[in-house]
């Protein structure tokens, strides 16, 4: 990253010389002055990743390594729905979130999008900065739930959502809990066509399927790199995280995104995140940060809530984190920790059509993955409960209570207690945690 | 759940057999002593006493007054059974069971914040405990097992050494029946846990001792068929591969009981094979031991339909060529024949073959109800390939036959396919979608090479595959989804063949119906995604009059 702050304008040094001695050392005194004053203030702000001389990367933080230890936060209360606008929620969950994320150890929240009232969203930054010490992923959809596609392919699209990123960067950047702008989640999937498909004329004149998504990948990798460039101008301070879907397709973003600072992936691997270290540092020789990860406490097999579960995949994948963070000789050296989904369980995900279903904490299955084996034999392998991944669970507040005392009451799960003693003491359990977990995949499942 | 199961990993040679004498005590309606009563004749040189302190930690620890148990085992102390192996240990036990309630109460700030505190306390405990175990294996083996289970929780590599420290302790220990059942209960205990190894070592350990013991073959038959029916699969094998070995000395003896123990763990189709892949491989040793010679004809049969349910068709394919070539005796040639046509239509996209035993059941077996099926096929292939002249006529002699046979006409599956198909075929129409749909995802079309390229491999199960007629069945689609995180592609499933009483056929991935007529029922998916056709797959249920 290039930080047109730190440079010194070559002309200003050839005016200043041969003329009046006072002057002179004026100027020089103010140059030392800049030299000496300005980096450090700026460096205090600064966050940006080191590469350290083993290759590690290593996040810096005010000065100071930082290990992400984040949780994706939406706090959409029970019987709302995901446009509910919870920057401006007269309840402020985020306070009574932000003192319980803090007493577990997370210093890092992962919004997935911008709210439409910057003036909300500066106090719950600000907030959660300066009452908890816990700053602030921003992220940006990029469109990708546009109706009726994300064109990408289309340049008023694509302009579209690049004023609306770079708008959201001036208008947060100057925050002092901002961490990382993250662009896109899982907007990759879309390439192969089976998922929130989109095209344009000129890539379906490609007919091959494989170079369809390759075209699609370029489209969409080449208008990241333009985003993470424009943000690098306006606001040098703050890394541009790309989130992707697994690692699919980061051959291509090696060509056309080289300007993102971090690689983050949304990773749903189970109980280990497998290869994925090695495998970016030699595709994409990137950091990476674990934007999305984590387990349901939902078992669909038992067909009842499983805390065990949760925490016990949660406890692998962050003894991986750290095994594969700068100076664990260990592993790979490219991580810079890891965004849990997610702080609360969210009761709208489930037929998010049907108002009604808001208020009941379904237990349907919404997709299937055989890494999270305890409960995969559930009816048709479908075992992941997306209402059920909170690391608090969610309790209707009281009925007919008056605003203040109106929210949910946060219970927190097996999870948020096993991952806090993980970060107190992640040297004595980073290896392998709890091999001995007894497994619901016994002799009832004998169909 | 775990810790329900950890409980009773702990509980379960300890608590539940003082509650089950108890249990037995009051179903005789003998009085069952009060736990003052039975602290009373607590004492440390008896064995009677020992059980009354048994039953008195049963009684605190049943009532979860876990602070009372501790407390009263304190008091002991003070009381001459300070050199008691069983009081320490107690009381780590206690502590221990208080931990697990916690968790079962998801008390979960009580178990991260004093847990720590309570571990070092029962690690004192049960390191004064080892201190006098001098003569008392059972308690050497039960201090071993909780270290462990302690360990487990949050020391892994520690644990690891622990678990082995109790296999070599439970090796040790005299062979005594009820040493051997402490064992067992350890290995049930442990044999729902994510790592078999854990209960297997210990299952190895009883195994032996069993065998050790001498007991008869057909001791050992008959206590692998026991585990069988507790579907204690690894104890079954074990002690069924120890029953094989006195035939070690006559290959053919040794292959022929070798298949009839493969037949335990094999699919039969009435409900869910013990473990399938083990019986092929039983199946498999015992061919290269004494070939064909090793079968009878229904273990031939559950051979290839073994590996029909396992979807390896090819192979059962093969195996059910054996059963039609080497035994003409067997009771239900036709089924053979029409899952093997079947297989080879659609499996092998053999149409040729398939058409030929067709052909040859309706001739051969004219008045069955695999004749009608293997009509409406071969009425299948013949449309598929445009031979519609063929189709057609094999479509009205099902008919015919159908009629001759007393079916009802108005309400025989088959007969009312073949009269959609015939339809199709005077109005020049092309197959029913879902049907064509499945046809192209078997067989391809050269000029359409969207189905030249179907992405998903597509299983189809029919749940039970063999049951009576008008008894529910259970068909599930599960595809090989491509990577996608929590957005699943929205798929449409178009299901064809026949789908049964089903009144709705759901555009989902599950069906459940049922069948009127007895006979093999052949139903097809195709799994249709954005990009079209995605996959394809078939599945044979076999109905049978009560």
């Amino acid at each position: 990253m290039s930080n047109p702050q730190h440079r010194i304008p070559a002309g200003r040094r050839a005016r200043g010389a041969g003329k009046k001695f006072f002057p002179v050392l004026c100027v020089l005194l103010s140059v030392v002055c800049l030299l000496g004053m300005a980096p450090a203030s700026a460096s205090k702000k600064k966050v940006f990743i080191k590469t350290l001389k083993d290759g590690h990367y290593q996040l810096i933080v005010a000065g100071k390594p930082f290990i992400v230890k984040g949780v994706c936060y939406n706090p959409i209360p029970i019987g709302k729905t995901h446009d509910y606008d919870f920057w401006n929620d007269p309840e402020k969950p985020w306070l009574v979130d932000g003192e319980l994320m803090k007493k577990m150890g997370i210093n890092t929240v992962r919004f997935y999008q911008p709210g439409e009232d910057v003036e909300a969203m500066r106090r719950v930054i600000a907030d959660l900065y300066k009452k908890f010490g816990i700053r602030t992923m921003m992220g940006h959809w990029l469109g990708f739930w546009n109706y009726p596609a994300p064109f990408y392919d289309d340049q008023d699209f694509r302009n579209k959502v690049k004023t609306d990123v770079l708008a959201l960067v001036e208008a947060l950047k100057d925050e002092e809990g901002i961490l990382f702008w993250v662009l896109g989640n899982e907007n990759n999937y879309s390439f192969s066509g089976k998922i929130n498909p989109w095209s344009s004329e000129r890539i379906d004149k490609m007919q091959d399927p494989r170079q369809c998504l390759l075209a699609r990948a370029e489209t969409y990798y080449t208008l990241i790199n333009e985003i993470a460039r424009e943000i690098h101008r306006i606001d040098p301070n703050h890394p541009v995280v790309m989130g992707n879907g697994e690692l699919i397709c980061l051959d291509v973003a090696n060509t056309f995104a080289k300007d993102v600072d971090v690689v983050g992936c949304i990773i749903y691997r189970g109980k280990t995140f497998g290869n994925i270290f090695k495998t970016l540092k030699n595709t994409f020789d990137k950091p990476l940060l674990l934007v999305e990860f984590g387990a349901d406490a939902y078992n669909a097999y038992e067909k009842k809530e499983d805390e065990d579960m949760q925490a016990y995949f949660l406890e692998y994948q962050w003894a991986e984190i750290y095994r594969n963070i700068a100076s664990n000789r260990d592993g790979v050296g490219n991580c810079l920790g890891g965004v849990m989904f997610e702080w609360t369980d969210e009761w709208w995900k489930h037929g998010e059509w049907d108002a009604a279903g808001w208020l009941v904490h379904d237990t349907e299955s919404n997709w299937s993955n055989g890494a999270y084996y305890f409960d995969i034999k559930a009816d048709r392998n479908m075992n992941m409960n997306e209402e059920w991944f909170g690391l608090v669970k969610l309790l209707p507040g009281e009925k007919d209570a008056p605003p203040g005392q109106a929210m949910n009451k946060r219970v927190p799960r097996k999870a948020y207690y096993a991952i806090r003693e993980f970060w107190k003491h992640p040297s004595k359990t980073s290896s392998i945690k709890n091999p001995e977990r007894p497994s619901p995949a016994g002799r009832k499942n004998q169909r | 759940m775990s810790q329900r199961i950890i409980f009773l990993t702990v509980c379960g040679w300890l608590c539940l057999s003082v509650a089950a004498s108890a249990q037995e005590a009051a179903s005789t309606q003998a009085a069952v002593p009060s736990a003052e009563t039975l602290k009373a004749s607590v004492a440390p040189d008896d064995p009677q006493g020992l059980a009354n302190l048994k039953s008195v930690v049963a009684w605190y620890v049943g009532d979860g007054k876990f602070d009372e148990l501790v407390a009263y085992l304190d008091s002991l102390l003070k009381k001459g059974f300070e050199r008691l192996p069983d009081v320490y240990f107690y009381r780590a036990y206690a502590r221990n069971a208080q931990l697990d309630s916690w968790k079962k109460i998801k008390n979960w700030e009580g178990v991260y914040d004093k847990g720590p505190e309570i571990k070092t306390a029962m690690e004192k405990d049960l390191a004064q405990a080892e201190k006098f175990v001098a003569g008392r294996p059972d308690m050497a083996l039960r201090i071993a097992f909780l270290r462990w289970l302690i360990a487990s929780q949050d020391d892994p590599e520690a644990a690891a050494g622990l678990f082995d420290g109790l296999v070599s302790k439970a090796k040790s220990v005299p062979a005594q029946p009820d040493t051997m059942a402490l064992i067992k209960e350890m290995a049930d205990s442990l044999s729902s846990y994510e790592d078999k190894n854990l209960s297997r070592r210990l299952y190895e350990i009883y195994a032996s001792a069993l065998k050790a013991s001498g007991p008869g073959p057909e001791q050992l038959k008959k206590a692998g068929q026991d585990f069988v029916q507790q579907k204690n699969i690894y104890l079954a094998k074990t002690l069924f591969e120890g029953y094989l070995e006195q035939f070690a000395g006559d290959p053919e003896v040794l292959a022929k009981e070798t298949v009839l123990i493969a037949d335990k763990f094999a699919h039969q189709g009435y409900e869910e094979a013990l473990d399938p892949v083990y019986a092929e491989s039983l199946y498999q040793k015992a061919f290269d031991l004494a070939g064909q010679k090793a079968f009878t004809a229904p273990s031939q049969y559950s051979r290839a339909f073994n590996l029909e349910r396992m979807k390896d068709f090819e192979a059962a394919l093969k195996e059910y060529g054996k059963v039609l070539s080497d035994y003409p005796d067997f009771s239900a040639p036709a089924e053979v024949e029409f899952r093997a046509s079947v297989l080879r239509a659609y499996a092998i996209k053999d149409i040729k073959g398939a058409s030929s035993s067709f052909e040859h059941i309706k001739t051969a077996y004219p008045a069955g109800r695999l004749a009608l099926a293997s009509l409406y096929q071969l009425g299948l292939l013949s449309q598929w390939e445009a031979k519609n002249d063929a189709a057609k006529a094999y479509y009205e002699e099902l008919a015919a036959s159908a009629q001759s046979q007393g079916a009802d006409m108005e309400k025989d599956e088959l007969v009312l396919l073949s009269r959609e198909r015939l339809q199709e075929i005077e109005e020049n129409k092309p197959m029913k979608y879902a049907l064509r749909l499945f046809f192209e995802g078997i067989f391809g079309r050269a000029e359409d090479a969207k189905t030249q390229g179907m992405s998903l491999n597509v299983d189809l199960t029919g749940r039970p595959a063999k049951a009576p007629v008008n008894d529910d069945i259970v068909f599930t689609v599960t595809t090989s989804n491509p990577v996608t995180g929590c957005m699943m592609p929205a798929y449409s499933y178009e299901w064809s063949g026949e789908t049964g009483a089903a009144a709705n056929i759901p555009n989902s991935a599950t069906l459940t119906t049922s069948y009127g007529a007895q006979g093999i029922k052949v139903t097809h998916v195709a799994v249709v995604g954005n990009n079209g056709l995605e996959g394809v797959a078939f599945e044979m249920v076999q109905i049978e009059n009560q």
